[in-house]
C-alpha cells in the first residue's frame, strides 16, 4: 500500500501542471495566512488606539455626578480575535461598537458590512476560504479519474496480476490525494504560527488542533467521496461533474436554503417588537427619573426604616443612588429575560442548522472552522454577555458612588472626583477557552467522523466489486 | 480527383511525409498500407486541410487542399475509424444534423434512403447510436458523405474493429461509391481487405511512397510478402 | 442559414442531455426560490412600516389629545413645557421616517438587512442613532448571505453555463468525431459561436423569465418598469461576460479536462478570489470604523451645556446669521431659555461635520472597491443590481440624508422661533 501511495506521489510531483497548481496553492496560502495576520495586526492596533481614546476621555473626567457619568457612558468596542485571521465568521456582520451606560442595555453597532458597498459575497480572502471552497475542488480534481485512468490504460488490470488487492490500489489513491490536501492544511498552520509566535497559548494550540481534525476530516470525505464517484462511473467525465455538482449543492446551494428555512422555523422578533415588550416590562419597574410609582414608596418607606429616620432629608447618604440602582437591577432582569429569548432562539436556530450536516458534511466543517477560529455567533454572544456583566459592575460602580460617595439626598448638583473616575475598572475582554464550549461542536465533530465512516465503508464494498475489464 | 505532388511535412524536424506523390481519379479507389506512424493518417489529414504541406501541391478536384479548405471540405466526406457519434440521437437524427451543419437540408424520406442506400436497414434507422454497433455507426458515416454528394472519400482504417460481415458490406459499399464516380482514399492496416476493395494499393514508409501497384496484379499473399519486406528493411 | 441551424439543432441536444435539463431545472428552482424570498422580506418590511405607521399616527392622536388639551391650564400652572411652543411640541410629538423598501428588492434584497428603515426623528436626532439599527436577525445566516435572485444569477447562472458549454467541441473531440464537424462545417469557430450562442441564449431567455416572474409578484409592476429594464440589461451583460469568456476557453483548449479546469478555475477567480483579494486589501487598507468622530460628539455636548449664554449666542450666529433680529433675540425674559434650547442646533452641526469625515472614509472605501471593478465583474455586477433594487448602500445613504435633512428641517422651525 505504501509503495502505491509512493508511487501516486512520484507521479504527482512529476506532473508539472499539478504540480504547478500544488505551489500555487502554497504561494496563495502562504499569502493569505499573511495577509490575514496583518489585517488582525491593523485591526487591532486600531482598536487598542480606539480604546485607550476612549478610556482616556473617561479618565479625564475631572469631576462629575455619577449618575451624569452613568448617562455620559463608556464605549466597548469588539476586539479581534487572533485566530480571526484563519476564519472570521461572523465578524464582518456583526457589530462593533458597544455603548455602556444606565438605565439600557445596548445593542452592537456599526458592523463592518453596513460601512461599506456589497464587496465580497463569501467573505475576506481569509485561509478557511480557500480551504472550505478552493481546496477541496483541487482534491476533486486529483482523485475523479485516478481509478479510471488506470482503468482506461490498463494499468489497473497488471496491477492485479502483480497481486495487490483492488481495494488496497483504491485506497492508497484516495489516501494520496488526501494527504496532499493535509499537507495545504498544515502549511498553512504552520505558517500562521509562525507568523504569530509570539501570540500562541494553550487555548490557540488547542484550537489550531480541532480546526486542523475538522478539515482533515472533511478533506477526507471529499478525496474518498470522489474516488467512490470515480469508480462508480465508467466516463470520467460523467464522475467529475458529479462531484462538481455535489460541490456545487454542499458549498452554494444548501447552506443558504438551509440557513433561511431555519430562521423562518425559529423565528426572531422584530426589532419594533422586541423594543415594545423590553420597554412594556421595563414600565412596570422603578422609574429612576420619576419618583411617583408605587415600587419607589415602598423603596422609600424601606430605606428610611432601615436607616431609622424619617425623611429623606435626615438620610446620610443620597437616596437617588439606591433608587437608580433598585431600577437597574429590575432593568437587567427584564434584560436577562428578553436578550436570554434572543439567544435561545439563536441557539435553537444553530441546532436545526447543524442537523443539516447529516445531508451537508460541509456545513458541519463551517460550524467547526469559525466556532474553533472563536469567530462564530456562539463566540459573539460571549463577548456580549462579557460587555453587559462589565455594566452592571460599571453601573453599580457609579450608582454606588452616587448613593454612599458623601451626597446626601436633593444634592443634584454633588460631583464625584477625577479619582474615583479613574479607580472605576476598565472592560477586559477575556477570549472563551475552548474546552469551555468544546461541547457545542462535538455534533458537528460526530457529523463529520460518520461520514468518514459511512465513505469508508461505501468505498470498501464498492471496491470489492469493481469490474476490471 | 485527389491529387498530391511532392508533399512533405515535419513535425518538431521529424519528417511524417517526405516528397509524397500520388493521384486518385474520380471512380478510383487508392488504399494505403502503413506500419503505425507511417504517414496513412497524416495524408488524410493534409487532405482535409488540417495541416499544411511543407513543399508542392495538395489537392482536390484543382483546389488546393490547405488554401482553399472550405470549398475542399464541400467536395470531401470523412470516416473515421471510429464514427461515434451523438450518442443520444438516432441514426437519422445524426444524419439530419451533419446534413444540416454542412448546409444541406433533407426530408425524413431522403435520409432514410440514403441510410438504406449505405445498408442501414429501416428498423434501424430510429434507434439511438448509442445501441449501434461499430458496423452500423460506420454507414451512418458513410451515408453523412453520401448525403452531401462528395465527390471525394477519405477513410481512415474503415475496417478496423469489423466483423467479416461488416466488413464485406463495407468493401461492396464503397465499390458501388466508386462506381457512381466517386474518388477513394483508404488508409488501412489490413491487407487484405484493401487489396480486395482498391484499385490500386500505395506502400508507406517512414512518410514515403515505397511502392505502388495495381491490386489486380499481384494476390493476396503476394502483397503480404512485399509488404512485410518493407517493414523490415 | 448554417449559422442558424446549428443554433435551433442544438435544442435536441439539450433536451436529449438529462444533467443539462436538470442543471437549467435547479436553477429555475432556485431563482424562484430567491425570488419569494426577497417578496417575503419586502412584505415583512412593508408590514413593519405600516404596524409602526398606525402606532405612531395612534400616539400623535393621544398626544394632540392630552397636551394640546392640557396645554391652556399647564400654561397657566406656569410649567415651562408648552406644548403650543416648537421647541416642546418637536421634541414630544412622535414623528418617523421610514425607508420604504421599493419592489424591486424582489430582484436582489443586497444590503436591506445591514441597515435599519425606520427612525424616529426630532432636533437631537442624527443620522446614526442606534435605533436605526438594523432588524434583529442571525448573523451567522447573514455571513452565509440571503438566497435571492441575485444570488441565483450571479453565481449559480456561471455554474449552469458550465455544465451546457462545457462539453461543446470536447465531447466530440473525446468521442473522436471532432474532424468529421469539421469536414461538414464551413468554419469550426462559427460551429462553436453557434452552439454557445443557444446556451447563452437558453439561459438569457430563463433569467428574462424569472425576472418577469418575480416581477409580476409584485403588486405594482408599474413603477418598477425601469428597473425590471435595467435588470434585463444587466443580465445580459452578465451572460455575455461569462459565454464570452467560456467561448474562449472552448475554442483554445482541446481537451474535456482543461476546459472544465480552466472555466471552473474562472469561476473561482471571480467569484471568490478576487472578491477576497479587494475585501482583505479594504479592510487592511480601511480597519473597521469604530466610530471615535461620532463618539466625541457627547464630549462637546457636555461642553455646550456648560457655556455661557452669551457664547451659545455668538456660535449660534456664526450659523445663523438672521436669529440677530428674532423678536425673542431681544425679550429678556424669554431669551435664556430660547439659547439653552438652541443648544440642540448647535448639536447638529458639530454632529454632521463629524459625521462628514465618516462618510468620507466610507466614500473612499466604496471608491476602493470600484477601482478594482475591472478585475472583479461579479461584485461589479452585484452592486449594480443591488442599486436597482434600492438595497445598495448608496441608497441607504440617501435615506440617511433624508433623516438629516428632516432633523435640519426641525432645527430651523427651532431657530425661526428664536
Amino acid at each position: 500500500m505504501w509503495q502505491i501511495i509512493k508511487n501516486e506521489w512520484s507521479s504527482f510531483y512529476r506532473d508539472r501542471v499539478l504540480l504547478g497548481v500544488f505551489s500555487s496553492f502554497l504561494i496563495l496560502l502562504s499569502i493569505t495566512v499573511s495577509l490575514g495576520s496583518i489585517h488582525v495586526e491593523h485591526q487591532n492596533t486600531h482598536h487598542a488606539s480606539s480604546s485607550e481614546h476612549i478610556r482616556d476621555k473617561w479618565e479625564n473626567i475631572q469631576e462629575m455626578n455619577p449618575h451624569s457619568a452613568a448617562h455620559y457612558g463608556t464605549y466597548v468596542f469588539k476586539p479581534t480575535t487572533l485566530l480571526s485571521g484563519l476564519d472570521d465568521g461572523v465578524s464582518n456582520i456583526t457589530g462593533n461598537v458597544l455603548k455602556v451606560e444606565g438605565h439600557v442595555q445596548n445593542e452592537i453597532v456599526h458592523s463592518e458590512a453596513s460601512q461599506s458597498q456589497a464587496v465580497s459575497k463569501f467573505g475576506k480572502l481569509k485561509s478557511a476560504l480557500l480551504l472550505q471552497y478552493i481546496v477541496p475542488i483541487f482534491l476533486i480534481f486529483l482523485s475523479f479519474q485516478t481509478i479510471n485512468g488506470e482503468k482506461l490504460s490498463g494499468r489497473l488490470k497488471l496491477l492485479i496480476a502483480q497481486g495487490a488487492s483492488s481495494s488496497k490500489i483504491i485506497f492508497s489513491k484516495a489516501l494520496s490525494v488526501w494527504v496532499i490536501g493535509l499537507m495545504l492544511l498544515l502549511v498553512t498552520v504552520f505558517m500562521y504560527l509562525l507568523l504569530n509566535l509570539g501570540a500562541i497559548n494553550y487555548d490557540t494550540i488547542l484550537r489550531l488542533s480541532f480546526f486542523i481534525i475538522s478539515y482533515s476530516l472533511y478533506y477526507f470525505i471529499i478525496a474518498f467521496l470522489t474516488t467512490l464517484l470515480s469508480i462508480s462511473f465508467n466516463n470520467t467525465s460523467t464522475a467529475l461533474t458529479s462531484m462538481l455538482a455535489v460541490w456545487v449543492v454542499w458549498t452554494i446551494f444548501l447552506p443558504n436554503i438551509l440557513m433561511s428555512t431555519v430562521e423562518s422555523q425559529h423565528e426572531l422578533p422584530s426589532r419594533d417588537i422586541f423594543k415594545s415588550n423590553m420597554k412594556e416590562d421595563r414600565s412596570k419597574g422603578i422609574d429612576g427619573h420619576s419618583p411617583s410609582s408605587d415600587r419607589l414608596v415602598a423603596l422609600r418607606e424601606k430605606v428610611l426604616k432601615d436607616y431609622g429616620v424619617d425623611s429623606l432629608s435626615q438620610l446620610s447618604i443620597n437616596f437617588r443612588g439606591i433608587v437608580m440602582q433598585e431600577d437597574e437591577e429590575y432593568g437587567n432582569k427584564v434584560w436577562d429575560k428578553h436578550f436570554g429569548n434572543l439567544r435561545t432562539v439563536l441557539k435553537n436556530q444553530k441546532k436545526s442548522y447543524q442537523l443539516g450536516g447529516i445531508i451537508n458534511p460541509f456545513i458541519a466543517l463551517q460550524n467547526t472552522s469559525k466556532g474553533f477560529a472563536a469567530s462564530d455567533n456562539l463566540h459573539h454572544q460571549d463577548f456580549l454577555v462579557q460587555v453587559e456583566n462589565y455594566r452592571r459592575v460599571f453601573v453599580r460602580t457609579l450608582n454606588n458612588k452616587d448613593a454612599y460617595g458623601g451626597s446626601k439626598t436633593g444634592e443634584r448638583g454633588w460631583k464625584a472626583d477625577n479619582a474615583f473616575f479613574k479607580s472605576v475598572p476598565d472592560f477586559v475582554f477575556k477570549p472563551l477557552k475552548i474546552m469551555k464550549v468544546f461541547k457545542d461542536y462535538v455534533f458537528d465533530l460526530a457529523i463529520l467522523i460518520i461520514w468518514v465512516l459511512v465513505i469508508t465503508l461505501l468505498l470498501i464494498n464498492k471496491s470489492k466489486r469493481i469490474p476490471i475489464v | 480527383m485527389i491529387k498530391i505532388n511532392n508533399a512533405s511535412i515535419s513535425f518538431k524536424e521529424k519528417p511524417a511525409l517526405s516528397n509524397l506523390s500520388l493521384e486518385v481519379k474520380p471512380g478510383e479507389i487508392l488504399g494505403l498500407l502503413g506500419a503505425n506512424g507511417a504517414g496513412k493518417s497524416t495524408t488524410i489529414n493534409m487532405l482535409l486541410g488540417f495541416l499544411k504541406s511543407g513543399e508542392g501541391d495538395v489537392s482536390i478536384n484543382q483546389l488546393d487542399c490547405y488554401d482553399e479548405r472550405a470549398q475542399v471540405r464541400r467536395l470531401v466526406g470523412y470516416i473515421p475509424e471510429n464514427v461515434n457519434l451523438y450518442p443520444y440521437l438516432s441514426g437519422e437524427e445524426n444524419l439530419d444534423y451533419f446534413c444540416k451543419i454542412s448546409g444541406i437540408e433533407y426530408a425524413s424520406s431522403e435520409l432514410k434512403n440514403f441510410l438504406e442506400k449505405c445498408g442501414l436497414p429501416l428498423k434501424d434507422h430510429s434507434k439511438k447510436i448509442s445501441e449501434y454497433s461499430k458496423g452500423m455507426r460506420q454507414k451512418v458515416g458513410i451515408a453523412i458523405a453520401y448525403a452531401k454528394k462528395a465527390k471525394v472519400y477519405l477513410l481512415d482504417e474503415p475496417s478496423s474493429g469489423l466483423d467479416p460481415m461488416a466488413s464485406n458490406e463495407l468493401t461492396i459499399l464503397l465499390k458501388e461509391l466508386a462506381k457512381e464516380g466517386a474518388s477513394i482514399l483508404m488508409a488501412s492496416h489490413d491487407i487484405f481487405r484493401v487489396r480486395e476493395v482498391c484499385d490500386r494499393i500505395g506502400i508507406l514508409k517512414q512518410g514515403k511512397l515505397m511502392k505502388e501497384l495495381k491490386s489486380k496484379a499481384i494476390t493476396a499473399n503476394q502483397l503480404e510478402k512485399l509488404y512485410l519486406n518493407f517493414m523490415k528493411d | 442559414m448554417t449559422f442558424v441551424n446549428i443554433f435551433l439543432l442544438e435544442w435536441k441536444h439539450f433536451i436529449r442531455s438529462p444533467y443539462k435539463v436538470i442543471a437549467i431545472f435547479l436553477f429555475i428552482l432556485a431563482s424562484v426560490y430567491g425570488i419569494h424570498n426577497s417578496v417575503s422580506l419586502y412584505q415583512t418590511q412593508i408590514n413593519e412600516i405600516t404596524k409602526i405607521e398606525e402606532r405612531v399616527s395612534q400616539e400623535r392622536q393621544e398626544f394632540v389629545n392630552k397636551h394640546l388639551a392640557e396645554n391652556q391650564s399647564t400654561i397657566q400652572n406656569n410649567n415651562s413645557r408648552d406644548y403650543t411652543s416648537p421647541y416642546w411640541a418637536l421634541r414630544q410629538f412622535p414623528l418617523y421616517h421610514f425607508k420604504k423598501p421599493s419592489p424591486s428588492m424582489v430582484f436582489s434584497i443586497g444590503q436591506s438587512e445591514q441597515y435599519g428603515f425606520y427612525k424616529r426623528i426630532t432636533f437631537n436626532s442624527s443620522p446614526y442613532d442606534n435605533d436605526l439599527s438594523e432588524e434583529i436577525a442571525n448573523p451567522e445566516r447573514l455571513q452565509i448571505g440571503t438566497f435571492d435572485f441575485s444570488f441565483a444569477l450571479l453565481f449559480l447562472l456561471p455554474l449552469v453555463l458550465v455544465i451546457l458549454l462545457f462539453n461543446v467541441k470536447s465531447n466530440e473531440i473525446e468521442q473522436g468525431f471532432m474532424s468529421l464537424i469539421e469536414v461538414q462545417v464551413t468554419s469550426r469557430n462559427s460551429w462553436i459561436i453557434a452552439r454557445v450562442g443557444f446556451y447563452s441564449f437558453l439561459a438569457l431567455l430563463v433569467s428574462y423569465g424569472l425576472i418577469l416572474y418575480g416581477s409580476f409578484l409584485m403588486t405594482s409592476f408599474q413603477p418598477i418598469k425601469t428597473a425590471i429594464a435595467s435588470m434585463m440589461l444587466y443580465t445580459f451583460f452578465y451572460v455575455f461576460f461569462w459565454s464570452t469568456l467560456f467561448l474562449l476557453i472552448i475554442i483554445k483548449n482541446k481537451n474535456l479536462l482543461s476546459i472544465i479546469l480552466q472555466m471552473s478555475f474562472s469561476f473561482i477567480l471571480f467569484a471568490f478570489i478576487t472578491p477576497g483579494i479587494v475585501h482583505q486589501l479594504l479592510s487592511i487598507n480601511y480597519p473597521v470604523n469604530l466610530m471615535t468622530d461620532l463618539i466625541d460628539v457627547r464630549d462637546q455636548r457636555q461642553e455646550l451645556y456648560g457655556k455661557s449664554h452669551d457664547a451659545i449666542k455668538s456660535q449660534l450666529k456664526i450659523i445663523y446669521p438672521q436669529i440677530e433680529n428674532g423678536s425673542i433675540m431681544n425679550d429678556s425674559l424669554k431669551v435664556k431659555s430660547a439659547l439653552s434650547h438652541s443648544i440642540p442646533a448647535l448639536m447638529n452641526s458639530i454632529k454632521k461635520n463629524n459625521i462628514g469625515i465618516v462618510e468620507k472614509e466610507i466614500r473612499s472605501k466604496i471608491d476602493f472597491v470600484n477601482k478594482f471593478n475591472i478585475l472583479n465583474p461579479v461584485v461589479f455586477f452585484q452592486n449594480k443590481i443591488n442599486a436597482l433594487s434600492k438595497s445598495h448602500y448608496d441608497n441607504y445613504q440617501a435615506y440617511r440624508n433624508e433623516i438629516q435633512f428632516l432633523i435640519d428641517k426641525q432645527i430651523n422651525v427651532l431657530i425661526e422661533d428664536i
